[in-house]
Order: structure tokens, then sequence, then C-alpha cells
């Protein structure tokens, strides 16, 4: 008979603690239940916008997905790294200049195996990585909206992101969860991740994530007002993996099914002319006494140094269909009607920053 | 392990950075004492975040904080075991230092494979009794309530596994001596 362990072995104490704290962020989940809780007594909407393979939970998607996220989760041929094999430039070129974090760590749950492989931390999401390995053929949507997660132990009080899976096998996917960087989050904290199955699996991993540091942030403060919205685009942030443009809107509207501050996306466009091309993205709106407020930011491919001038213009999408969740201070949710075909356009003026990089 | 009772008060009250270092503080002994159990990395692991889960869960309720170590490594054992109950596996042990332990007398001839091959033939409720008193010195109350039995039954177990493994190493032995 073989001896039972191998006692010399190098004390693999990530591991330890990982399993140590994900113990504890499940703990804490069981104990916080409801799920959903809120820090203050504003309503708060939340809207996720799903890419094309995604799956829609309690965020419902809008009818607005990114071609680029789209096609670069068919194209995925097997694992590796997932962030490379992704034709979402943002991501290869993470991958290649070896700013996202390679983790590795697999969890079994029912026959079924979440390996988390890699993270990317930059100025827009939080990007995950996931390869998922079943017994049994998994059906569609098993996953639901996707992850759930934590900073430092606590769930956020809100957040928008999107998560796609891409098919490989009976038995076999790639997945890419997006968690929307918000204000909520420090530079460098411990990320617990919860995804729950469709038979009431729970998977956990917790991790220390740390944003990468090259990000040259750009102050822009361009404000203008049309149709009774007001939009300032506060940063523009350039790094390897993209560019993005933080913006604020107030609105005078009291029905969040007919407010537009969720919906504005800026067409982007260099010296050159050529498009830099967005990415899908979520909005987290507010609502104060008779206005509504958004505050967000978009997400683009990344440019390289030989642009030196953007040309921003700012548009709004009339969604065709699509709708969102109303969730109260007590974590209730309300399926908000879909009006969002009688949105109203807005024509916005065109806008330049110079960049130097 | 002593440990801050300082922290182990605040992890009792709810806090979370507390308890999270009180673990992080034995994390070397959990991680030797479930792999002893459960064999593998894998497992142990397993065993590790399942018990930083129940501990955590159920930490308000310790009574005395000066004991908080051994109430931890009990909720440990409990884990491993219920994970090698669930995937029906015996507890591993070193074989060597079982038979030592066991203070054989009939003797040095009777070698490691026959006490594998006897302790195997036992059934479960004689098996793992006889592994966590000899080969892990558990006393008889932890082996009780690790195995959610009486101690009497445990004790009652205990005596009958050793007389069933005396007499299995007796055959093992002589059906080997015929053999060869």
């Amino acid at each position: 008979m073989k001896k039972s362990h191998e006692p010399f072995k190098e004390f693999p104490q990530d591991q330890v603690r990982s399993a140590i704290r994900s113990g504890i962020v499940q703990a804490k989940e069981q104990v916080d239940a409801p799920r959903l809780r809120k820090k203050n007594g504003k309503r708060k909407i939340i809207y996720a916008l799903c890419s094309a393979a995604a799956v829609f939970g309690i965020l419902i998607g809008s009818s607005y997905y990114s071609p680029a996220l789209a096609s670069s989760l068919s194209q995925i041929p097997f694992i590796g790294s997932i962030f490379g094999n992704s034709d979402l430039i943002g991501l290869q070129q993470a991958q290649k200049h070896g700013l996202t974090k390679e983790i590795g760590e697999t969890q079994t749950v029912n026959g079924i195996s979440v390996t988390l492989n890699e993270i990317l931390y930059d100025q827009n999401n939080i990007t995950l990585g996931l390869f998922i390995e079943s017994d049994k053929e998994l059906g569609d949507f098993y996953f639901g909206a996707g992850m759930d997660f934590t900073i430092n132990g606590d769930l956020p009080s809100g957040s928008t992101g999107s998560y796609g899976e891409h098919i490989l096998s009976a038995t076999t996917m790639t997945a890419i969860q997006t968690i929307n960087v918000n204000e909520e989050m420090p530079e460098k904290f411990e990320l617990g991740l919860i995804l729950h199955g469709k038979n009431g699996e729970t998977w956990y991993f917790s991790t220390p994530v740390e944003k990468i540091t090259d990000i040259h942030k750009i102050p822009v403060q361009h404000s203008q007002t049309a149709d009774g919205l007001t939009l300032t685009v506060t940063e523009i942030s350039l790094s390897e993996t993209g560019v993005s443009i933080a913006y604020e809107s107030s609105e005078e509207e009291t029905d969040f099914e007919l407010s537009r501050g969720g919906n504005i996306e800026f067409l982007v466009v260099d010296q050159n002319g050529n498009e830099i091309t967005g990415l899908s993205g979520g909005a987290t709106g507010e609502m104060g006494k008779d206005r509504i407020m958004f505050k967000s930011s978009k997400q683009f491919d990344p440019v390289d140094s030989t642009v030196t001038e953007l040309t921003i213009t700012p548009y709004v999408v009339i969604p065709t269909e699509g709708g969102g969740v109303e969730i109260d201070e007590n974590g209730k949710e309300t399926k908000l009607e879909f009006k969002g075909d009688s949105i109203q356009p807005i024509e916005f003026e065109s806008f330049k920053v110079n960049i130097q990089q | 392990m002593k440990h801050d009772l300082h922290a182990v008060k605040r992890a009792i009250h709810g806090d979370a950075d507390a308890f999270e270092e009180l673990l992080f503080n034995e994390e070397k002994m959990l991680y030797y004492k479930a792999l002893s159990y459960v064999g593998n990395k894998e497992d142990a692991l397993d065993a590790i975040q399942e018990t930083a889960y129940n501990a955590f869960l159920a930490v308000g309720q310790l009574r005395n904080p000066e004991y908080f170590s051994t109430w931890l490594f009990r909720i440990l054992i409990r884990e491993c075991y219920r994970l090698l109950k669930v995937r029906d596996q015996m507890i591993p042990y070193e074989e060597s230092e079982l038979l030592k332990k066991l203070d054989h007398k009939q003797d040095e001839e009777i070698d490691s494979f026959h006490l594998s091959e006897a302790l195997a033939r036992l059934n479960s409720s004689y098996q793992t009794p006889i592994i966590l008193f000899y080969y892990h010195d558990l006393s008889i109350e932890d082996i009780s309530e690790i195995l959610e039995k009486p101690v009497g039954t445990v004790k009652t177990n205990l005596r009958r596994a050793r007389k069933k493994l005396k007499s299995e190493l007796e055959r093992s032995y002589q059906l080997h001596e015929k053999v060869t």
C-alpha cells in the first residue's frame, strides 16, 4: 500500500489561504442573506448588457451587444489562455504583455469542474476567463447570469457586467465574465467569486487582485446639454488593454425606462478617421428628486502610440428589446415594463481630445 | 496553538478579518492534519474550505475562547471524515505506525501486507474507530462526536474490531504461510 501522503512536498500556502477565504466568503454570504443588500435607501436600477451567447438571469440584456465580444467567444479554440485566444484586442494585448494573472484553480461540485483560468483588472473591467467541464451535458443558461462577487468579503451595493459562454463540446465550454469597475473597488483587494448552477450547486473562488498600474489618465471635463440631458465626459483613460471614457449624465425624468443616460454611447475616431471599436458595457443609474443620474464608463479597443487625437461623438442607442430590474432597499426585485422603443434620440455635438501617450 | 484571546473574542463577535487571521495562523496544521486524514491535496483543501465555512457560522457559539484551536480541529476532522464517507473511502494510515501502536504480540513476522489486508476485511464501523483511535490518537469522546455515535457504541466497536482484527491477522498470516 502506498504511503498515505507526502508531507515533504512544499506547503501550498496560497491554495490553503484561498480555501480558508472561500469558506469564509461562503459563510458570510449565508449570514448576509438576502444576497442583495442596499447601503442606502435610494432607488437604484441595475442594467446589464450581455453578449451574444449570453445569459439573462436577473439582469436582462438590452438590444445592444458587442459584435467583437460575440465573435471572440465563437472562435476560442481550446483552453490555453482564454484571453490570448480571444480576438478582443484588449485581452490579447493584456495576455501578450503579461498583465493578466494566471490562476488555474479548479473547484468541482456535483461532477462539474469550474476552472478560474486567468484574471485581468484594468481601468474598465475585471475580466475573468473560465473553463467549465462536466460529466453530463449542461443545458442552456446553466450558470444563469454568471458570477456574483465580493470585495474584501462584502457584497457590492450594485454592479454591472456581462457573462458569455462558448460551447466547445457537449461537456466543455469556456466563459468570459466581465465585471465593470466602479468606485467601490480599491486598486488592490480580495476578490471573492460565487457561481451558482441550475441544480443548486455553488462554486467559490477567492483571490487577491490588483489593478494594472500603467494607466494614462487624461482629465476632460467636457460638458454639454441637449434636449434636457446634461452630459459630462470627465476623463479618458488609456492603457495597453483599452481606452475608456468616463461620463456622467443628469436628466429631468422620473421614469427609468424612458431615461436616456444609460443608453449613451460614443463614436470615437482618431485623427486619421479610423474608428476605435467600442465594447459593450453597463451603466448604473440613480434616481434623485426629479432627475435621473447615470455614471458609467464606456470601453474601446486599445489605440497605439501613433494616435494623437480622438474625436468623440456621443449618441443615444434606442433599444428594440430588453428591460431592467428594479431592486429596492429590501432587495425585492421588480421587473420593469419595457418602454425602450419610446426613447427619444438626442443630437450631441462632437468634441476633440488630444492624447499624448 | 495558543491564540491571541482578543482575536478569538473578536471572531466570536463576527469579525471576519480576525477569524481569517486565526485560521491563517493554523494554516500548516490545518493542511497537514487534513492531508493525514484524506490523503490528497485536493480533498485536504476541500476539507479546509468546509471547515472555514462551518467554523465561521458556529464561532459565535464558542463558549471557551481558550479552546479555539481544539474546537477548530474537531470541525476539521469531522469534515475530513464526512468527505471520506461521501466518497466511500477508508481513512488513510501508515501501516508501520499503526502496527507499532496496535502493540502486537505475536508479531514481527506480521507485516504491513497482512495488516492492510486484515483492516480491509473489517467493515467500516470497525475499521474507522481503529484507525482514529490507534493511528490518529483521538479519544473515545472525539471519535464518538465525529462518527455521531454514542460513546458506548464506539467502545464496543473498538473492542470487537480489535478482536476481529486479531483473528483476521492470524488467518491472513496462516494463509500466507500455506501459500509460501
